[in-house]
């Protein structure tokens, strides 16, 4: 399943456009499907739209389990890096070793 | 009926250089910031010994100007009309146009190197980024999608003034200074603070240890909510990490500053001597001549 924010959204700038996305993808996680969010048109996100579009799924599983089910296309390295640093702060700081 | 006001008029001349070190005792002299409250109900602003604002002293008197009609002083200015280097750099940034409907001199007009003063609510901020960036493009003749960290840096600033500052609008100046491949950018509000937040959840620090906390990926003054304590951290490292410029943050008593060695990012904490600054002031130094161009390009997700 492809996830497209800019269908939907104006920009991923805020909470609340973060808030719109994850509620998109939680259901469609939670039935097992493999979800794909497209970053076409977005050049960079901050970390308020990182927070509830994504780093909420630790809430509901596992770091592992995201990364089965979750992936990004048409992205950036701005994107990419502010991904993979707020999923690795966010799941050590929930999962201490 | 309790009078809130210390005296009925006072007269403040603006220093004869307005920066970020000038600007505690000018502030002082009229804001009582124990108490939060104007110490007079009308203020009259001297331009007569004014003879250099940097682009964070324009931020600082519009936030002061903002603070004190929010709270019922009224403002007027005395010797402004003079048209001095200092004074027509503020015509030119359409500062006397907010304040006064007019311009001093109807020739005036916004220097190429400048955005104008601007006071942008949260609901405008994405736009007003966008256009931000999009000016920054074509002054440097790099695509917008080069300057996205920059972008970044913004909208976590606005993002943050939203979210803890308990206003909504941010008052902001940007300057290019091609010479010296640099961007000056000055962002304030006078809202609660950095170090009242922080002291919500760990109230035995001082205003430069609160300021210090803030900026540490993780730590928020909203715990349980959806802030994660991101913001100021991922500015630090986009300006003074990657950019190697410099960051400057002023509230209450607390200055932060982060730069970088060029191996590590530096943040250095320290208190005002003289007066506080009542709200929050960012001061970004950005390099022109390190921004790195692959952000424009695609680039594959991959999980660590």
């Amino acid at each position: 399943m492809v996830i497209r924010p800019l269908d939907f959204l104006e920009h991923c700038y805020t909470a609340e456009d973060g808030q719109a996305v994850y509620s998109r993808i939680l259901p469609a996680i939670k039935s097992g499907q493999r979800v794909t969010v497209s970053f076409e048109g977005i050049d960079s996100v901050p970390s308020s739209f990182v927070n509830a579009a994504f780093i909420q799924l630790l809430q509901e599983f596992s770091y592992d389990e995201i990364k089965l089910r979750l992936t990004f296309s048409n992205s950036t390295k701005q994107i990419n890096e502010m991904l993979l640093k707020r999923f690795s702060f966010e799941s050590t700081r929930q999962s201490p070793s | 009926m309790l009078n809130i006001f210390n005296r009925p008029e006072m007269r403040l001349e603006i220093p004869r250089t307005l920066n970020r070190e000038t600007m505690y005792p000018f502030i002082e002299t009229v804001i009582d910031c124990d108490k939060l409250q104007p110490k007079c109900s009308k203020l009259i602003f001297g331009f007569g010994h004014l003879e250099f604002i940097e682009p964070v002293g324009v931020v600082v008197l519009c936030s002061m100007i903002q603070w004190l009609r929010k709270r019922g002083v009224k403002i007027s200015f005395v010797n402004h009309t003079k048209l001095t280097p200092a004074a027509r750099y503020l015509d030119d940034s359409k500062f006397f146009e907010r304040y006064l409907d007019h311009k001093l001199d109807s020739f005036s007009d916004v220097r190429a190197t400048t955005i104008p003063l601007s006071l942008v609510q949260h609901a405008r901020s994405f736009s007003y980024i966008e256009a931000l960036i999009y000016w920054l493009s074509k002054r440097l003749e790099i695509s917008p999608a080069a300057l996205s960290g920059i972008k970044v840096c913004m909208q976590e600033i606005f993002n943050n003034i939203r979210d803890h500052s308990e206003q909504d609008v941010g008052c902001i100046f940007v300057q290019h200074y091609p010479r010296k491949d640099q961007i000056q950018l000055a962002i304030s509000d006078f809202g609660v603070g950095i170090p009242a937040n922080v002291r919500t959840v760990s109230p035995n620090l001082g205003d430069a240890e609160a300021i210090l906390s803030a900026t540490v990926e993780g730590f928020t003054s909203k715990p349980g909510g959806r802030n994660r304590g991101a913001g100021l951290d991922i500015l630090i490292q986009q300006v003074a990490g990657t950019n190697k410029g410099s960051v400057h943050i002023h509230s209450s008593k607390g200055i932060v500053t982060a730069f970088s060695d060029y191996t590590t990012v530096q943040r250095r904490a320290r208190s005002s001597k003289v007066g506080t600054y009542p709200g929050t002031l960012i001061q970004m130094n950005l390099r022109t001549d390190t921004i790195d161009r692959g952000d424009e390009y695609e680039e594959e997700f991959e999980w660590s």
